[in-house]
């Protein structure tokens, strides 16, 4: 198992540098000078110039990567271009935020889904089921950042609930942001756990311990629901570990003081170290994040634990 | 000739299975409904004086009968930009599918003919690419080479070439092991031939089934980056964009945010539920 | 201090049952309500089955035999499923009429049923020792940590090391696989065991690994059996009594000579003579011609009249009834009340 988590970790290596080239590359394309907008407007061509050999911009692109590579390793990730803040402590300073907006989310995600799930499966092909399941395609097709807008226009605009962005109210702040953001997961989530469920019931093993004299709630519970739980565990997993950068635009919408509105006015900003650190820094957090979901599935699924540890 | 026989037979099998779902067929209904807008649109309305021309006077006036979904800041006619800013979503959400397949599925399939080390090669840049948040690539994209639609287009293909390319390659493997296929091949096929005649008509089922469905997703999506100012460019009336500017509006006009959103939802809705009915009517295995 | 100590619980000594038929069934029907169709799985089939006694239920696939034995347990799903019988008695109690409480009670306790894929069997999410001591937490009432122990032991007479109850199914092969299916329905002492066609998905050198373990056990537990299998040399190495279905009917019944060695039943004739004749390798297969009927048509006469050999006119317009032949063999077929009617295999 050991060797299976090592071998993961070590893939983040290369990914990292593949990110970070991608990002630098696209950065160095980008339209604007970064160092004309940092240094303003009253500086004569030659000042300007004379900044800019001094920051590095004027050495070839491998040359600042390398240089950026090496800093990286060290757990160094530069300074922002506005405000000379230290990225990385910019960055794990919101890093908390967004992490347990996420982890709400998925709780309302998890709450919400499996037990409509189960009763949509159980009966199946009735109204309930009926009702469910146009419930998840509607779920499923609201974007994300629109339900946002409604729900805020309803509950803290008119209604005066929830305050209207930010995250300056406690745990009445996190409440919209994190529906909004589960909305989708839930409806996709319903649905496995549904056809999930209505396959497990279909298999042959229920017969075997219908045999043996259990209780039918027993056998639904201890057996179908049970093996029903691996795939929809799989799914929740990495919806969990794609909300850490999906949820840039919901963000947006709270003005939400997460990584997500980092990223974005990093870019908007043209602020290339601070775009290419949260670029790399995220994504290196995602891999992370799946990877625990992984090895956390294979407590639920023997055989997974087999195919980790190479039985 | 016996062959093509069987083709139409399939296909009007497919299409007998799809009717039966009426929530698809609805769906399919209100999507030609959203085409038909969406060119009519073009046709009716003027660029200049309906869309994008200001008219102070009219400025933020609630629907009416003149207007039936108000007006915005700037006085223009809601209805008519949000009728117009159709064929925005559906060309991007379209057109950036059919890229993310046309080359996903080229190089996963070479990739799968291949074999090797290039395969191999292949296949680890890919499995790379896919642990990079779709969001943050096409973000950047978009910032380094503009906004506008065909880069937006381009950026939302680009994002998910990687997971097409690996389905295509999943198919064309596990076709290509197929006994029928050694059989084929035992009688003198050729290598093309069996591709065309085998692996892509089985491919494509599930292909289909899941560009289905990430149309729907790109019409969201983009409509996602154009709120945040990163997609198609102001002043076209792309839903995501009215969104965007009807944003500090809010409070006291509603009805900015509304429409548009609703436009949005309605169409992903009829798309989904198209997707839905296809993977029902494709997937012979499936018992309801 | 002895009132204070926990009474070890044991497990159950094998279950009796007085009666003479620990089984005993009279005129079940079974048919199941599709939209597309109702599909008649059995039209009528009486069943005893004596103390100690291996019952072998032959007939093709779709004949009903499954059917029939899910029936005695009330695992048919009453949805699209519908039983009707006169009398459906376990050990002397009504099946239909028992509540599901006390259904759970008898099945896996009274009655237990190996059933036909190992591989699909088992509950992959749980180790081997646990499922099988599910049945002694259901039936004996013991503690977790006393089932397992009990699981353990059941394990070694299966013929698996007891060190091997703490892995999952997926790390034994399909022979070994039965092996716990069996020791799951074996663990309470039941004295009814129900096969069905328990070694049709194994290979054929584990096949007489697992029949010779179910023979012993069978001994040793002194259970009555009921032997479902398409087999004939199974029925004859395993089996007292035979019973072969045809379109959810029972054509002929009698003990094991009685059926082999004077057969009566054109169909059962026709099993026979499709068996590879092993001295002479270069004879032709003899099949039965046709197929087996759709299960979904009610059928005015005899349902096997349309393939048989012998069939005359009143075949294809009365139904037959049961004809005993003697007191243990019974047939179905009209062409008996004609007093000198004999099949071919009879005239060897």
């Amino acid at each position: 198992m050991l060797k299976y988590i090592f071998k993961r970790i070590l893939i983040l290596i290369p990914l990292i540098f593949l990110v970070s080239f991608i990002v630098f590359a696209l950065m160095d394309n980008a339209p604007g000078d970064p160092v004309r907008t940092l240094v303003g407007e009253n500086m004569t061509e030659e000042q300007i110039e004379q900044k800019r050999e001094e920051l590095g911009f004027n050495d070839p692109l491998l040359v600042r990567y390398g240089r950026y590579m090496k800093g990286i390793f060290r757990g160094d990730f530069g300074k922002s271009l506005y405000g000379n803040k230290d990225v990385l402590k910019e960055y794990l300073f919101r890093l908390p935020y967004t992490v347990k907006l996420a982890l709400l989310s998925i709780f309302f995600t998890l709450i919400i889904s499996i037990p409509t799930g189960i009763i949509a499966a159980v009966k199946q092909n009735t109204w309930i089921d009926a009702i469910f399941s146009a419930g998840a395609i509607m779920g499923l097709s609201i974007p994300g950042f629109w339900l946002g807008l409604m729900l805020v226009l309803i509950f803290s605009v008119k209604l005066g609930w929830f305050p209207v962005y930010g995250a300056d109210e406690g745990l009445k702040s996190y409440i919209l942001p994190a529906i909004t953001l589960g909305v989708a997961n839930a409806s996709l989530l319903t649905r496995m756990t549904r056809s999930s469920l209505l396959d497990t019931i279909r298999q042959d093993y229920l017969k075997t311990v219908r045999a043996k004299g259990l209780s039918e709630r027993k056998t639904i519970l201890n057996h179908a629901f049970r093996n029903a739980l691996i795939p929809i565990a799989t799914i929740a997993g990495s919806q969990f570990s794609g909300l850490l950068s999906g949820s840039i635009i919901v963000e947006n919408v709270f003005s939400w003081p997460g990584i997500g509105t980092l990223t974005v006015t990093a870019i908007r900003t043209h602020d290339i170290t601070l775009a290419t650190g949260c670029a790399v820094l995220t994504t290196m957090f995602t891999a992370v994040t799946l990877l625990i979901v992984d090895v956390l599935y294979a407590f639920i699924d023997p055989r997974i634990k087999a195919q980790y540890t190479g039985k | 000739m016996k062959k093509s026989h069987k083709k139409t037979r399939n296909k009007s099998l497919i299409w007998r299975q799809f009717k039966k779902n009426k929530g698809a067929v609805i769906g399919l209904v209100v999507f030609c409904v959203i085409v038909v807008i969406a060119i009519v649109s073009v046709i009716v309305f003027d660029f200049e004086a309906d869309i994008t021309a200001v008219k102070a006077a009219d400025r933020l006036l609630p629907p009416s009968k003149e207007h039936w979904f108000g007006t915005d800041n700037l006085g223009r006619d809601v209805f008519a930009r949000v009728c117009y800013g159709a064929q925005y979503s559906l060309l991007i959400g379209v057109v950036s599918v059919i890229i993310s397949v046309v080359f996903g599925s080229l190089v996963g399939a070479f990739a799968a003919f291949v074999g090797g080390w290039i395969e191999t090669v292949i296949m680890r840049l890919i499995e790379l690419l896919l642990m990079i948040p779709g969001i943050l690539l096409v973000i950047m994209i978009v910032y380094t080479f503009g906004a506008s639609i065909p880069n937006l287009m381009l950026a939302l293909g680009l994002s998910t070439v990687p997971h097409f390319a690996r389905n295509a390659r999943a198919s064309v493997l596990t076709v290509r092991n197929n006994e029928y296929i050694e059989a084929s091949r035992a009688l003198g096929a050729s290598e093309l031939r069996v591709l065309f005649k085998h692996v892509l008509p089985n491919a494509i089922s599930p292909i289909l089934v899941q560009a289905t469905s990430r149309i729907s997703g790109c019409i969201i999506s983009a409509a996602g980056y154009s709120f945040l100012g990163l997609g198609v460019p102001s002043p076209l009336p792309e839903w995501g964009a009215m969104l965007s500017d009807g944003r500090p509006f809010i409070y006291n006009y509603p009805y900015l945010e509304i429409f548009p959103g609703l436009a949005i939802m309605i169409t992903v809705l009829a798309i989904n539920q198209i997707g839905d009915g296809l993977r029902d009517a494709l997937d012979p295995k499936l018992k309801r | 201090m002895e009132i204070f100590k926990r009474k070890k619980k044991t497990v159950q000594q094998p279950k009796a049952f007085e009666g003479e038929y620990v089984l005993d069934v009279e005129d079940l029907k079974i048919r199941y309500e599709t939209d597309d169709a109702v599909v008649y799985a059995v039209n009528g089939i009486d069943l005893k089955l004596k103390r100690k006694q291996t019952l072998g239920l032959v007939g093709e696939t779709g004949a009903g035999k499954t059917s029939t034995v899910l029936a005695l347990l009330k695992l048919i799903p009453t949805p699209p499923g519908v039983v009707e019988a006169k009398k459906i008695l376990v050990n002397g109690k009504d099946v239909m009429a028992l509540s599901d409480k006390q259904l759970q009670q008898i099945r896996g306790n009274e009655i237990a049923m190996v059933f036909q894929d190992p591989m699909t069997s088992l509950d992959p999410v749980y180790t081997v020792g646990e499922q099988i001591a599910e049945s002694y937490m259901i039936h004996d009432k013991l503690s977790k940590k006393e089932a397992l122990e009990e699981a353990k032991k059941m394990l070694e007479i299966v013929g698996i090391p007891a060190e091997r109850s703490g892995e999952f199914p997926y790390q034994f092969s399909g022979g070994m696989k039965q092996r716990v299916v069996i020791a799951i329905a074996l663990a309470c002492r039941p004295n009814i065991l129900i096969a069905d066609e328990p070694t049709t998905a194994l290979d054929v050198t584990i096949q007489l690994q697992v029949l010779e373990l179910m023979k012993q056990l069978n001994e040793k537990y002194q259970t009555s059996t009921i032997m479902i299998t398409h087999d004939l040399g199974i029925v004859a190495e395993t089996c007292d009594e035979v019973a072969v279905m045809y379109a959810g009917q029972i054509v002929e019944k009698g003990t094991l000579e009685d059926v082999f060695e004077n057969t009566k039943h054109p169909y059962t004739e026709g099993l026979f003579n499709s068996l590879p004749n092993m001295n002479d390798r270069n004879s032709k297969l003899n099949p039965i011609k046709g197929l087996i009927p759709d299960p979904t048509i009610v059928f005015t006469g005899c349902p096997f009249a349309e393939r048989c050999r012998y069939a005359k006119e009143k075949c294809f317009k009365q139904k037959p009834t049961v004809k005993h032949l003697s007191e243990s063999h019974q047939v179905k077929c009209l062409r008996y009340d004609e007093a000198d009617f004999k099949i071919e295999r009879s005239l060897k």
